[in-house]
């Protein structure tokens, strides 16, 4: 549910090539993202892996760099850091949450990133992020921001789109490895979904509303390296091996049946405030338009609620009024904190995807700010 | 432009009062790194208005992969300022103070702590936590405690009597090492790293003054006198080698004092591997390059083009990095060995110029000292049979450096102002439901971020279990005798029994055992502005014990002698003799961590923490630990 766009006409202008920087100090070193392809590497299940294959064909890391990720090389080492040096990523919406997303992942140091958004900074924009300043009110967001991006890691190659997303065509999307829809409502992430899926861009789909956040990741396949349990207790066991996530797209997600699972704690703690959030999606869905704090409205969305919950054989109780009430009043609000935390735990998400070190999100994060806590229920 | 539009998101979600409450509160913030970018950025956006920023660190280029208020023409810069022109950039009506200094200054006394409404701590070390701890107790002003290492973070609030305060819980001491496994019997990396750092590097380049690493623990006990003794005649020995600095042949001297020589009389002792794998000692004309010998040979040496070259590439190369991440062969070792050496010596010399008292110092950042002890911990590992470590890792090790990354900050630090909501509707929100938020490392399923139960108070805490009091007074005028009357005047806190008063560790009064000092000033005595006494009062007729932390405020001009606040003689908690006997024999660990504190309560201090407390670091860069 793109709360601030759905309604509003769109003023469509081309997309934002790097040529208009030419004034930015920093194209000189900016480095070229390799191809998307480059991430697509052979894949076999559970083999060990040879460390040099992973710099084939990637840009590589230099000493300059060693010494400004060094804090980071140590968590998730060499390797991974040469894959987010070529990952190329496209966020789309610039609100509070893609505010964190983007200064994570561009102090990580990722290749290239790209932000698609149509809209111009409103005053509300200036409480709800630190890129955009009272000069930017009326400019478009993503070209704003832009230098400022820059200043946080000259390494990064950041352009800006100023189409909406029904404006781009489908070939628009295959430049990126990775995608991050903020802020989407439900029929917008089904058709990015099936787009992502069929030209295999590894998807992240979030928002926050209020005190409530989530977040969907659809990688398609994804293989990773982690550490051999087996290596353990034998030395002459490969240090690490690979392994392989087959991920659900968001259409299988959204019928998940909870009728044998094992899991009952995602499906009785974690999951029930996915529901939440999804019965204001479909509200957002069927009505054209966000409930209000009426208590009308309230109905609708509890009746919704208890439509999503007993189809997937949970128990509605499990999400309680008191939460669907909050959600219809605040949903429009992105509050800087929970941006920070849902913010924080997707980037690190997109990262370790990135990475292809240790598992990734699968599939649903649930961001409860409340309490505060956070966590992931499986397919 | 008018708060209305900046404060639409706020306002949607948050009741009109805590809006206005947000607004009106003044916050101090305690460090400037990882976490407190992030709080800032978090806070200021939240609607606070008026923060204090107080750090004492400059910014270093490994700082910029997560503090994102700091870039590459920041370096060297105080954090503070540059944290505070950062965040006025987008948000230009914030009300910042930054000062760029040690927050145990005596300008941030009690009454400074009383001017905000909460505190909140994002600070990288132990001892500066637990000052701000007792400071918060003291001014009675609520505390936000957090740390992240790496993927991990946590944060909970502590307030005075109503949660454990940050030294309610047990803490563990940096591990140290004995010194046998050090010197002689190591078997591990770091016991290698440490003989390397701590032995080697400060026996050889050293100021004189500088005896051996406090990590290294000398005690003798039955087993290892003679063994102690043999390894104090083994460092007189390498003392003069040292004499034979700046000649060619000191590299080679060296290896074979410490790689060859040493490592045989070892071998002599043969009880001591009867259990063990006996060390293989390293023979210089097997392992040394050609060039090497040569320009050990060589009188008044010119280095050779190249010479040693491939084995250390230029800082700044792709080699340089992969030469760091790999494990370097034997002769590799050898020959950064004795490069670093020739480096080292002709640096120590050369300051030794100036002041013969003076000396090279460990700096993991500092390339030949940490080549030099990359290099002596791997042959040494490679005599004992120990697996070896590459640079890259020896320097986490010998440096202590904590991995750290933006997101585990961002989270914690938006944690931290959740917390700080709730501190500010207590009609909405009790203390108990704020909770302690830990956030562990992400396995794709499952919790990331817990939410579990606050500490209640450590009935025996030696920190919060006692009454804190701000005496205002001319310490040129009040005397020793003075703050006793304090204690035991009916007019003042009135408590009875025998009365002792220490001042960091050290006693400077004790009822008919230590009164040589009572007339004189607080000034003589060095109680100054800002200080603060330890007073223990044992009431043997009740059978209780009760702690007072005494804060002294100089004031010029004031109307009586002294003037007090805080808590009154009734309301200082008391701890019934027996038990507070019981619980510091409780907490006496046998080795190693201990601390003396105040009435001789022991304290158990923690860096890496326990499974209850998994962090509470953000980066500790003075301390050894095992990783």
């Amino acid at each position: 549910m793109n709360l601030r766009s759905s309604s509003r006409k769109r003023v469509a202008k081309d997309v934002e090539a790097s040529d208009t920087a030419n004034a930015s100090p920093y194209r000189g070193s900016r480095a070229k993202p390799s191809q998307a392809q480059s991430s697509k590497r052979a894949k076999n299940n559970t083999s060990s892996t040879d460390s040099k294959e992973n710099g084939n064909g990637h840009t590589q890391i230099n000493d300059d760099e060693a010494q400004l990720y060094d804090r980071q090389i140590r968590l998730w080492g060499l390797d991974a850091q040469t894959r987010m040096r070529n990952a190329s990523v496209c966020i789309v919406n610039f609100g509070a949450l893609s505010t964190e997303i983007i200064k994570n992942l561009v102090l990580a140091g990722i290749g290239a990133l790209t932000v698609v958004d149509p809209e111009n900074v409103a005053p509300k924009d200036l409480g709800a992020g630190f890129f955009f300043r009272q000069e930017d009110v009326g400019q478009n967001r993503a070209i704003s921001a832009r230098e400022r991006i820059l200043d946080l890691n000259p390494r990064v190659k950041v352009d800006a789109v100023t189409k909406p997303l029904s404006d781009l065509d489908d070939d628009f999307y295959t430049q990126f490895q990775f995608l991050v829809l903020t802020q989407a409502d439900l029929d917008t992430m089904l058709r990015i979904d099936d787009i992502c899926r069929a030209k295999k861009i590894k998807l992240f789909a979030a928002g926050i509303y209020g005190l409530t956040g989530y977040a969907f990741a659809d990688l398609v396949e994804h293989v990773y390296t982690t550490a051999n349990p087996a290596a353990k207790d034998d030395t002459s066991a490969p240090k690490d091996i690979t392994r392989t996530i087959q991920y659900h797209s968001l259409a299988e997600t959204l019928e998940k049946r909870w009728d044998n699972t094992t899991d009952k704690r995602a499906r009785d703690t974690v999951r029930p405030k996915f529901y939440a959030v999804l019965a204001l999606l479909t509200y957002q869905q069927r009505h054209n338009a966000p409930p209000s704090s009426s208590e009308a409205d309230v109905d609708r969305l509890v009746a919704i609620k208890d439509e999503l919950m007993k189809r997937a054989n949970v128990n509605p109780s499990f999400v309680t009024l008191d939460l669907l009430r909050s959600l219809a009043a605040t949903h429009s609000a992105e509050l800087s904190p929970i941006a920070a935390l849902a913010g924080g735990l997707l980037s690190q998400e997109i990262l370790r995807a990135i990475g292809e070190k240790d598992p990734p999100m699968d599939n649903v994060l649930v961001i409860d700010g409340l309490e505060p806590q956070a966590g992931i229920a499986g397919y | 432009m008018t708060d209305s539009g900046r404060l639409a998101h706020l306002e949607c979600a948050l009741s009109a009062d805590l809006t206005k409450t947000l607004g009106d509160a003044s916050i101090l913030m305690v460090g400037a790194g990882g976490i407190g970018c992030e709080l800032l950025k978090t806070l200021l956006l939240s609607g606070v208005k008026n923060i204090t920023v107080v750090d004492l660190d400059t910014i270093d280029l490994s700082n910029l992969n997560r503090q994102f208020l700091f870039q590459k023409q920041h370096i060297s810069k105080a954090k503070a300022h540059v944290a505070r022109e950062s965040a006025l950039r987008f948000n230009p009506e914030a009300n910042i103070v930054s000062h760029h200094a040690n927050i145990k200054d005596p300008q941030f006394d009690v009454a400074f702590f009383r001017g905000f409404t909460v505190v909140m701590n994002a600070l990288d070390n132990l001892e500066a936590r637990s000052y701000v701890n007792l400071m918060c107790l003291a001014a009675d002003r609520p505390l936000v405690e957090a740390g992240t290492t790496g993927f991990q973070g946590q944060s909970y609030v502590i307030k005075r009597r109503k949660t454990a305060c940050y030294d309610c819980l047990p803490k563990v001491l940096p591990k140290t090492y004995a010194v046998c496994t050090i010197r002689s019997t190591p078997s591990l990396p770091i016991h290698c790293i440490v003989w390397a750092k701590s032995y080697l590097f400060s026996q050889l380049f050293g100021p004189p003054s500088e005896s051996e690493d406090p990590v290294l623990d000398t005690r003798e006990d039955e087993g290892n006198a003679e063994e102690i003794s043999k390894l104090k005649d083994e460092s007189e020995a390498l003392k003069a080698i040292k004499d034979a600095m700046g000649t060619d042949k000191f590299p080679r001297m060296v290896f074979e004092k410490v790689f060859n020589t040493d490592v045989n009389r070892l071998l002599s002792m043969h009880d001591m591997w009867k259990s063990r794998k006996p060390p293989t000692p390293l023979v210089y004309d097997e392992l040394a390059s050609e060039e090497e010998k040569e320009t050990q040979t060589r009188k008044g040496r010119s280095k050779g083009k190249g010479k040693a070259q491939k084995n250390a590439p230029e800082s700044g190369d792709r080699e340089r990095l992969e030469w760091e991440q790999k494990v370097w062969s034997v002769e590799e070792s050898v020959g950064v060995f004795l490069k670093s050496l020739r480096v080292l010596a002709t640096r120590y010399q050369e300051v030794r110029k100036s002041d013969p008292e003076s000396g090279l110092s460990f700096d993991k950042d500092d390339d030949p000292v940490m080549d030099f002890v990359a290099a002596t911990a791997n042959l040494r590992a490679h005599v004992y049979g120990i697996p070896q470590q590459c640079r890259f890792n020896t320097k986490q090790m010998a440096g202590s450096i904590i991995p750290a990354v933006a997101t585990s900050n961002a989270i914690i630090a938006g944690v931290m102002v959740l917390h700080l909501f709730k501190l500010l509707t207590p009609s909405e929100v009790p203390l108990s439901g704020i909770k302690r938020a830990t956030l562990g490392t992400s396995t794709g399923r499952g919790t990331i971020l817990g939410a579990g139960s606050n500490e209640a108070p450590n009935p025996v805490c030696a920190v919060c279990n006692a009454g804190f009091v701000v005496v205002e007074t001319d310490v040129e005028k009040a005397k020793l005798k003075d703050i006793v009357e304090i204690v035991k005047g009916s007019d003042h806190l009135g408590l009875k029994g025998e009365v002792s008063i220490n001042h960091k560790n050290l006693l400077i009064y004790e009822d008919d055992d230590l009164e040589d000092n009572v007339d004189k000033t607080l000034q003589e005595v060095h109680i100054t502005h800002g200080k603060n006494l330890q007073i223990l009062v044992d009431d043997d007729d009740a059978g209780v014990k009760r702690t007072v932390y005494l804060f002294v405020l100089h004031r010029d001009n004031l109307p009586t002698l002294f003037t007090l606040s805080g808590d009154k003689g009734v309301d200082i908690p008391t701890v019934a003799s027996r038990v507070a006997e019981e619980s510091n024999n409780a907490k006496r660990p046998r080795e190693e961590g201990l601390e003396e504190r105040d009435e001789g309560t022991k304290r158990l201090r923690t860096d890496g923490g326990s499974h209850d407390d998994p962090i509470v670091i953000d980066e500790v860069e003075d301390t050894i630990e095992l990783d």
